[in-house]
């Protein structure tokens, strides 16, 4: 059981690639900490330089204390769980998971009989003498699991593990996962691109982009108090709406108005020295496709957005509502968020909406949407870092 | 089947035929009258014939075993070396390590033979004053270590691409597993390369029994000094076509290449069944 | 527990790895340097004393050519009375005659074979395979006589179909592994589209350019090198081809040491070049044909 520090990672690759740059990190005993971010912004990287995969070009890498910069993998007592699970396919699955501790010169019979215990709690029994030719792909991903845990190692390594297997499955193993990270009490990093695994499945969420640590937050924080655009952006399904706007204040009043819409901004915009400060801002304006709800003559005090609507996806919990409003969307240059948008063609910025399974809105309708939500998400347009009221105001 | 036919025809004219006709005329004599076995007995019991097969044969042994204890373990070395990751500039040298395998026999024998001259002195200036090619004792050693030389490149190209299709994360398991170079190298690399080194040992032991390029052009086709150098592919030839006041005859020519075909097939049997049977090729 | 907060790692500690590497690194290229030195240094030492003169050849071989000793004396000799040209084109003509049928023959013979299940299709190409296991040379005695009957001696014909026949097994063997791996959809949307077998195998050849690639190298070096049939079947002085006519053209030149050099610096040198320029294809050819 062990507690993981890095101060001021970085890594360049000899090609000159700054794969990771200068990243803090914490990892407490027995945690389960999820790096999540795009793929290709260094996730594996800062993986395998805490295995010890790879050198770390700047900065430190600590487990319980040691400065393990210099060790070798195997003195670092650390097991990692590939994406691709890396069994060895000239073995059984018995001396798969038994590799480690013949190597460690476990005793035999202590061997044997962990190796008994590992296959007992993974359901693996009845598959320990067949090689790894003969498994199916969840079979093989709990023998990759099993080689880890095998070891009883101050941490676990996962690196996407659960990547290659169908969507049924992967539900399953996510679960049980958990249950057994917390049943080992294991410090754990967990490594995915997927923000609804991520989601599901940390306690803390780190999100990495190019390299470069964004946030660290319980999945509740990043998904309600976004660091800044990228986060806010990459975490929640369908992802944030998001345009360019502009700051609008008088002595009395502040509102953020993008295209041909505008959203009344909470109290704390409005007070403290009245100079007009933040007034005409450049802005990036946040919106929930979860917010967004049809407007009835109920909520006719909220704020509205109007829409016309592209099309519509029935998923049964929920409809979802391909839409354009009359604004112009902001960009952010990651391509993997681009996914899921109807194309620019039409006029107008793509907005999306999480609408009740009841809600009647038909393709081609111009509708009005309200924004049931006490506030927007703003951005500085130009830094990208989240606006407070109680910071930037 | 439009497809098939000239490849058909082709190999079964040029290649087939060809062999089984060797094998027909082997119980023929030089007149074309049926002589059964008369060509084997001439071949195992004149002593004329029979010594100079033996020797060779033993020769050919020994050439074998040259390129099966220098010239595999050599070109597996180097494989391994060239997929060191993190080392760069491994491609040069596997270029220059290729390299004396594209030159023709003749040229590798004829550049080993200028530098062994002791006309040249070239050796002297390293400390050796024998003449390595002129010597019964050393012809046979100095030319299988010429054709090592020579071929290296082949297990080394093999060895390679074998080696390079090993994923990278089964090497980085293992290391995480807690192995170190030696280990990794025991226990993983090797077993996966297994099938690899069946491979190239069933094809050194065919090509070396089918040589006669290297020693021709060295130490012609009387493969001296005092028959030293003589293999199987040197004796068919002169069995065959004759040399140094001996006629040929090809008869006896068919005859001593159907030996070398059972030879052959010999091997190519033992490793079907002795090897392929008990080594098992992992999808990766 | 306090060495955690101090964060810059001391760089005494983080040596010992980087040592260790480099110390591997330095290992690994010291291994392969010398042995790269054992692969060059017989042809370079030839290309540098073909530039002497003969005493230098002979005072001191390992010195590079100096204004002093430079002497073109050998290439005079060589050039002036050699058919090197000729036995150029021969080997030439004779490669890549050999290298473009049996590419081409085998991947037709590949196509069928992966392509179509048809009665016998496994014996055939068990049939076909026998022939990478046995040594066409056995078949000698036999291919003499029949390229005799054929009127073929010394002519560049009985090689090309010989060699055509060596490398055939072998080629078809490749190329139905490269074949098989051609997704089926393809070909059956070709089908669908209307194309009749022959676009379809036409469709596919661009596909298996890889596998063509590698069937052709692994054609043209036994080819090129051979030197038992063209000795065997096409010894005329028109018809050598360059390591046959390098073999006789050698022997003349017993005690001429500067001709001698100078004649295998010239054979050696184009197809060295050639290998240079080309090593990365080649190389890949030979990698991607080892594994199948
Ligand atoms: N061995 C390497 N050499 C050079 N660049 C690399 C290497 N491995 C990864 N990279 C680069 O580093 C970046 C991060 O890669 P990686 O850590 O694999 O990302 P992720 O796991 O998040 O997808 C990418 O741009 C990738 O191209
Ligand atoms: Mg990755």
């Amino acid at each position: 059981m062990s507690e993981l520090r890095l101060s001021g990672v970085s890594k360049v690759y000899p090609n000159g690639v700054r794969a990771v740059s200068d990243v803090d990190l914490n990892i407490a005993d027995g945690e389960l900490l999820v790096l999540v971010g795009p793929s290709g912004c260094g996730k594996s990287t800062l993986l395998r330089m805490i295995a010890g995969l790879e050198d770390v070009t700047e900065g430190v890498v600590e487990i319980d204390g040691r400065i393990v910069n210099a060790e070798t993998p195997r003195e670092r007592d650390i097991a990692m769980v590939f994406q691709n699970y890396a069994l060895y396919p000239h073995m059984t699955v018995r001396k798969n998971i038994g590799y480690s501790l013949r190597l460690g010169k476990v005793p035999r019979d202590e061997a044997a009989q962990r190796i008994e215990d590992t296959a007992a709690l993974l359901e693996l029994t009845d598959l320990l003498d067949r090689k790894p030719g003969a498994l199916s792909g969840g079979q093989r991903q709990r023998v990759a699991m099993g080689r880890a845990i095998v070891r009883k190692p101050a941490a676990f390594l996962m690196d996407e593990p659960l990547s290659n297997l169908d969507a049924r499955l992967r539900v399953q193993m996510r679960a049980e996962i958990i249950r057994l990270q917390r049943s080992l009490g294991t410090t754990t990093v967990y490594v995915t691109h997927d923000q609804v695994e991520a989601m599901t499945m940390g306690s803390r969420v780190a999100v990495l982009r190019d390299g470069l640590l964004q946030q660290v937050e319980s999945p509740q924080v990043l998904y309600d108090h976004p660091d800044n655009l990228f986060v806010a952006a990459f975490i929640g399904s369908p992802s944030m709406n998001l345009y360019q706007g502009r700051i609008e204040r008088t002595s009395t009043t502040a509102r953020a108005v993008f295209g041909a819409h505008s959203f009344p901004l909470q109290d704390q915009w409005t007070e403290g020295d009245g100079s007009g400060g933040n007034d005409g801002r450049e802005v990036i304006v946040g919106i929930r496709p979860e917010w967004l709800v049809e407007q009835t003559r109920d909520n006719a005090d909220l704020p509205s957005v109007r829409v016309r609507v592209e099309l519509v996806e029935a998923l049964g919990s929920e409809l979802v509502a391909h839409t354009t409003i009359e604004a112009a969307g902001a960009e952010i240059d990651t391509p993997e968020l681009a996914e899921g948008h109807v194309s620019e063609s039409s006029d107008g910025a793509p907005c999306l909406a999480r609408l009740s399974p009841r809600s009647r809105v038909a393709v081609g309708e111009t509708i009005d949407l309200a924004i049931n939500h006490p506030s927007v998400h703003l951005f500085d347009a130009e830094t990208e870092r989240a606006l407070r009221p109680d910071r930037d105001r | 089947m439009v497809f098939l036919a000239p490849a058909t025809v082709i190999y079964s004219v040029f290649m087939v035929y060809p062999l089984l006709d060797s094998l027909r005329r082997s119980f023929f004599d030089d007149d074309g009258n049926f002589a059964g076995l008369d060509n084997y007995n001439t071949l195992f019991g004149n002593p004329t014939f029979a010594d100079r097969f033996w020797d060779a044969l033993g020769h050919n042994f020994q050439f074998f075993a040259f390129h099966m204890v220098l010239q595999n373990p050599i070109g597996l070395l180097l494989a391994v070396l060239l997929t060191v990751q993190s080392v760069r500039g491994l491609n040069i040298y596997r270029t220059i390590v290729f390299l004396p395998t594209t030159l023709s026999v003749v040229i590798v024998g004829f550049i080993w033979r200028l530098i062994l001259s002791p006309i040249w002195g070239v050796t002297e200036t390293v400390g050796i004053d024998t003449p390595l090619l002129g010597e019964s004792r050393t012809v046979l050693p100095t030319l299988s270590l010429i054709s090592v030389w020579q071929w290296v490149g082949i297990p080394m190209i093999f060895f390679y691409a074998v080696l390079i299709a090993i994923p990278k994360d089964l090497i980085e398991a293992s290391r995480v597993d807690g192995a170190g170079s030696w280990q990794v190298f025991r226990d993983i690399t090797f077993p996966l390369i297994l099938p690899m080194l069946g491979i190239i040992s069933i094809l050194t032991y065919i090509g070396n029994f089918n040589a006669f390029d290297l020693i021709y052009q060295v130490k012609g086709v009387v493969a001296g000094p005092d028959f030293a150098s003589d293999i199987m592919g040197t004796f068919f030839y002169r069995t065959f076509f004759g040399a140094s006041g001996t006629t040929g005859s090809p008869a006896m020519g068919a005859t001593v290449a159907s030996v070398m075909f059972l030879i052959i097939l010999a091997g190519v049997l033992l490793y079907m069944f002795g090897w392929q049977r008990r080594v098992t090729t992992y999808e990766l | 527990m306090d060495t955690a907060t101090s964060a810059p790692a001391p760089p005494d500690r983080i040596s010992p790895t980087k040592r260790r590497i480099h110390l591997g690194r330095w290992g690994v290229h010291a291994v392969l340097l010398a042995y790269s030195l054992l692969a060059l240094g017989p042809t370079l030492l030839i290309i540098m004393n073909s530039l002497k003169s003969r005493s230098a050849i002979f005072d001191d071989a390992f010195s590079l050519p100096t204004s002093e000793t430079f002497d073109l004396v050998g290439y005079d000799t060589v050039l002036n009375g050699s058919s090197f040209d000729v036995y150029f084109r021969n080997s030439f003509i004779v490669t890549v005659a050999s290298v473009l049928l049996v590419v081409f023959f085998s991947a037709m013979a590949a196509f069928a074979l992966a392509e179509y299940d048809f009665k016998g299709n496994t014996m055939l190409a068990l049939y076909l395979a026998i022939g990478i296991m046995i040594p066409i040379r056995l078949g000698t005695v036999s291919i003499l006589k029949l390229m005799v009957s054929l009127g073929l001696i010394n002519t560049l014909w009985a090689l090309i179909l010989v060699y055509t026949a060596m490398g055939l097994p072998l080629g078809v063997f490749l190329m139905t592994q490269f074949m098989r791996q051609v997704p089926r959809e393809l070909k059956s949307a070709a089908r669908v589209d209307g194309a009749n077998e022959y676009r379809v195998f036409g469709l596919v050849l661009p596909l298996v350019r890889p596998g063509m690639a590698a069937v052709a190298v692994f054609t043209m070096l036994p080819v090129w090198n051979d030197l038992w049939f063209p000795l065997i079947l096409a010894p005329a002085e028109d018809t050598r081809t360059v390591t046959l006519g390098a073999s006789a053209f050698l022997g003349q030149f017993e005690r001429n040491w500067n001709a001698l050099l100078a004649a295998l610096t010239l054979a050696m040198v184009p197809i060295i070049l050639l290998y240079v320029i080309f090593s990365r294809q080649f190389l890949r050819g030979l990698t991607e044909g080892a594994i199948k």
